[in-house]
């Protein structure tokens, strides 16, 4: 997915409370709805517990706007308010949502109606479920939205080198998945 | 963009096409506007002149040298005995080391004054 963030950095603009800088935010903010969508999903696997998230990150942003000073890196702090809304509704719901995923049995073909692709699918879909949420978060920064580590780092709130970590080692066991080795 | 070794395996590609399809993302409901800043500072202002009032009526007022010396009342003898008639027992007129327990030893000031002998004293005796 291509950076949005090469021409939608707002306007400086002294006055974050006027109607011309909420209308900014709004705009931003419906750029990057699919992004915080699937990042949230990608983090909680839940479908009503990402719509609350996504809702809470949204009056969050609203709230946090004035505040907001990282010209030019609205994704990165869009996300980091989505991550940490979702480890707070998380956070709460943990007992509700146990054993509750977005990828259940029941969504799964049978056996026999299987082909090879749809077979390889899967197994992609289960080496990625079996990530852990930090992980799985950092792999999909990093291959489906293609973020910098940097950014990773600031979303994540670690230092750099720990992003890089969080991608290899999670590549290395979806691979190791794919392929059988579990060592 | 600097990549990790792993991430030129061509299984990445296809990680990052088959990841899985979290569907369209919801409307958002609209959220409200925030209070307008003069609201906001209304309020701040309200509960800082709130908050000094409270101090003012919760902190007592310290109290100065002034207020110490001028608000003592000035002395006044409890009793004064009236002139002419015999010493109250309560009182003691003398020294203070020669206080006899269980009388008010009153300062010399405040000795009582003690009329003159009758003119019949010698005759008394």
């Amino acid at each position: 997915m291509m950076d949005l963030m090469a021409d939608t950095s707002p306007p400086e603009s002294p006055d974050f409370a006027s109607s011309e800088s909420i209308h900014t935010l709004e705009w931003l903010l419906e750029e990057h709805r699919e992004v915080c969508w699937g990042f949230l999903m990608a983090r909680m696997r839940h479908v009503e517990d990402a719509q609350d998230a996504l809702q809470e990150t949204w009056i969050r942003a609203h709230r946090a706007w004035p505040r907001y000073r990282e010209q030019g890196q609205f994704r990165a702090w869009i996300l980091r308010i989505a991550r940490r809304e979702a480890l707070r509704i998380q956070r709460k719901n943990q007992r509700r949502n146990q054993g509750t995923e977005i990828w259940d049995a029941a969504e799964t073909p049978a056996p026999d109606r299987i082909s090879e692709q749809q077979d390889e699918v899967l197994r992609m879909h289960r080496a990625i479920d079996r990530l852990s949420p930090k992980e799985r978060e950092a792999v999909w920064l990093r291959i489906v939205e293609e973020c910098t580590f940097r950014e990773i780092a600031q979303i994540q709130r670690v230092p750099e080198g720990t992003a890089v970590t969080r991608v290899r080692r999670g590549l290395v066991h979806v691979k190791n998945r794919l392929t059988g080795d579990t060592k | 963009m600097n990549k990790i070794p792993e991430e030129h395996e061509p299984w990445v590609l296809q990680l990052k096409s088959q990841w899985p399809d979290p569907g369209p993302a919801p409307r958002i409901q609209p959220v409200p506007d925030p209070a307008p800043r003069f609201l906001k500072t209304g309020w701040a202002v309200a509960a800082a002149v709130g908050l000094v009032l409270l101090a003012g009526w919760w902190i007592p007022r310290p109290v100065t040298a002034s207020a110490v010396t001028t608000d003592w009342p000035e002395f006044e003898p409890r009793r004064r005995p009236r002139i002419g008639s015999a010493p109250s027992p309560t009182f003691f007129r003398g020294d203070r080391s020669e206080e006899p327990s269980g009388h008010t030893f009153l300062p010399a000031r405040t000795r009582v004054r003690v009329s003159s002998p009758p003119n019949n004293w010698s005759t008394l005796k």
